[in-house]
C-alpha cells in the first residue's frame, strides 16, 4: 500500500517502481530457488530477508549511480521494498519450492503485474491531479532526446489557457488512496459480473438441456 | 525443540557464509558505483548553486564547517559579482525520524533570507515537504515569514528545514559580529 499511496503521484514514477520492484524480485526469486535445498529450515525466514534486503540495496546503488532522478523521486520507498510482503510472499510461497527457471519466470509475471498496476494508478493520478501526461521529469534520456525539453500532453489542462479541470486532490495520498479503492472496486465489480454471467449462462444451458430431453 | 551444537554451528555457519558472500556482492557495487554517485552529487550541487544567486555569480571555494552550535551546516560559498559580496551559501543536512533533508541556503550580505534548493529529500513525507513548504518558501517574496509558515502537511520535515534555514543565517550573523 505504502508505494501505492506515496510513488505513484506519476505514471513516470510509478513505471520506475515497477521495474526496481522486477529486478529485486526477479532476482531474490532466482536466488533463494538455487539455495533453496541448502537453507535450513530454522532460519528461513532470515535468510530470506538477508537476499532480498541485499538485493534492494544493490538496486538501490544502481538506481543512485545511473538513474539519479528516479532515486531522488522514490526517496526512501525503494528501501522499504526490504519489507514488501508481495517480495517475501513469492519467496516463501514459490521460490523456496519450486525451480530456478520457475522462480524466475515466477518473479517476471508477478514483477509485470505490479507494474501493470501502479502504472494504472499512476496514469488516472498523474492525468486528475496534473491535468497533463508529463514524460522526461524522472526519466531524463527522454527529456534529451527531447532536446532538453519535457514532453508535456495536455489533456484536462492546457497551460497558458483557461482550460484547467485538473484536481490537485488527486496528487496527495488521499487521493492516491481512493484511486486505489475505486479501482480495486471497478475490478471486484467485473470479476463478479462476469463469475455470476458464467452460473446464469450454465443454468440458462442446463435448463435448455432439461427440455429439450422432455 | 531440543537442537544440538552441532546442528546450531551449522546453521550459523550458513547464515555467517551467506551473509559474507552478499556483503561482498554489496562491497563490490559501492566499489563501481561510488565515483559515479559522487559525480552526480557533485553535478546536483553545482546546479543548485547557481539557482540560488544565479549563474553570472562567482561561488569559489566552500569553506567547510564543523561549528557545535549549528551542527546541521556542512560548508558554505562566499558569493561575489565583480567585487561586491552578494551573500553566501550554506550546504546544511539534517536527519529526523521520517529521513533526512540536505539544502542549498542562500543568505544574502545584508542578512536576509534567499532562495533554497533541496539536494536530498528522503523524508518519507518528502513531496509534502516540497509541495507545502519548500516551493511556497521559494516562491515567497517574504522569505523571512515563509520560513516560520511549517503547518504544511510535513510539519517536521518543515521544522527541520527552518532550523537548517535559521541556522545558516545566524552563523552569517554571527561571523559577521
Amino acid at each position: 500500500m505504502c508505494p501505492a499511496l506515496a510513488v505513484t503521484k506519476t505514471l513516470e514514477a510509478s513505471f520506475g517502481m515497477g521495474v526496481l520492484f522486477t529486478l529485486v524480485l526477479v532476482c531474490s526469486n532466482v536466488l533463494i530457488s538455487a539455495l533453496r535445498k541448502i537453507i535450513p529450515e530454522e532460519v528461513k525466514t532470515p535468510a530470506y530477508i538477508v537476499v532480498i534486503a541485499t538485493f534492494v540495496t544493490l538496486v538501490k546503488m544502481f538506481s543512485e549511480a545511473f538513474l539519479p532522478e528516479l532515486y531522488s523521486t522514490l526517496g526512501v520507498f525503494v528501501s522499504l521494498l526490504v519489507v514488501n510482503c508481495i517480495v517475501l510472499g513469492r519467496a516463501e510461497a514459490y521460490a523456496s519450492k519450486n525451480t530456478v527457471v520457475d522462480s524466475l519466470l515466477d518473479g517476471i509475471g508477478n514483477g509485470i503485474g505490479y507494474t501493470i498496476a501502479i502504472c494504472i494508478i499512476g496514469l488516472i493520478r498523474e492525468i486528475l491531479g496534473s491535468g497533463m501526461l508529463t514524460f522526461g521529469a524522472t526519466f531524463t534520456f527522454i527529456a534529451d532526446l527531447n532536446g532538453g525539453e519535457k514532453i508535456r500532453l495536455p489533456i484536462l489542462k492546457v497551460p497558458g489557457s483557461d482550460y484547467d479541470l485538473s484536481m490537485q486532490f488527486f496528487s496527495s495520498p488521499a487521493g492516491g488512496f481512493l484511486v486505489l479503492g475505486i479501482t480495486l472496486a471497478i475490478i471486484i465489480a467485473v470479476t463478479n459480473y462476469r463469475q455470476n454471467k458464467a452460473k446464469v449462462d450454465a443454468r440458462i444451458a442446463a435448463k435448455k438441456a432439461k427440455e429439450a430431453a422432455k | 525443540m531440543k537442537i544440538s551444537w552441532k546442528r546450531a554451528f551449522g546453521v550459523g555457519g550458513f547464515l555467517a557464509g551467506l551473509c559474507g558472500v552478499l556483503a561482498l556482492a554489496i562491497a563490490g557495487t559501492d566499489l563501481l558505483t561510488r565515483d559515479t554517485i559522487a559525480r552526480n552529487k557533485l553535478e546536483k550541487e553545482q546546479n543548485g548553486l547557481r539557482k540560488i544567486f544565479g549563474g553570472d555569480a562567482n561561488y569559489g571555494e566552500a569553506t567547510p564547517l564543523e561549528d557545535a552550535e549549528h551542527p546541521t551546516l556542512v560548508k558554505y560559498w562566499t558569493v561575489h559579482e565583480g567585487e561586491e559580496t552578494l551573500g553566501r551559501v550554506y550546504s546544511a543536512k539534517g536527519k529526523n525520524a521520517y529521513g533526512e533533508v540536505a539544502l542549498l541556503i542562500g543568505v544574502y550580505s545584508d542578512f536576509t533570507l534567499g532562495n533554497i534548493v533541496a539536494i536530498e529529500n528522503t523524508e518519507s513525507y518528502g513531496q509534502t515537504l516540497e509541495d507545502g513548504y519548500l516551493l511556497p518558501y521559494s516562491q515567497s517574496n517574504d522569505k523571512e515569514s515563509a520560513v516560520e509558515k511549517v503547518n504544511c502537511g510535513a510539519t517536521y520535515g518543515a521544522k527541520l528545514c527552518r532550523e537548517m534555514i535559521l541556522a545558516a543565517k545566524s552563523h552569517y550573523q554571527g561571523g559577521q559580529a
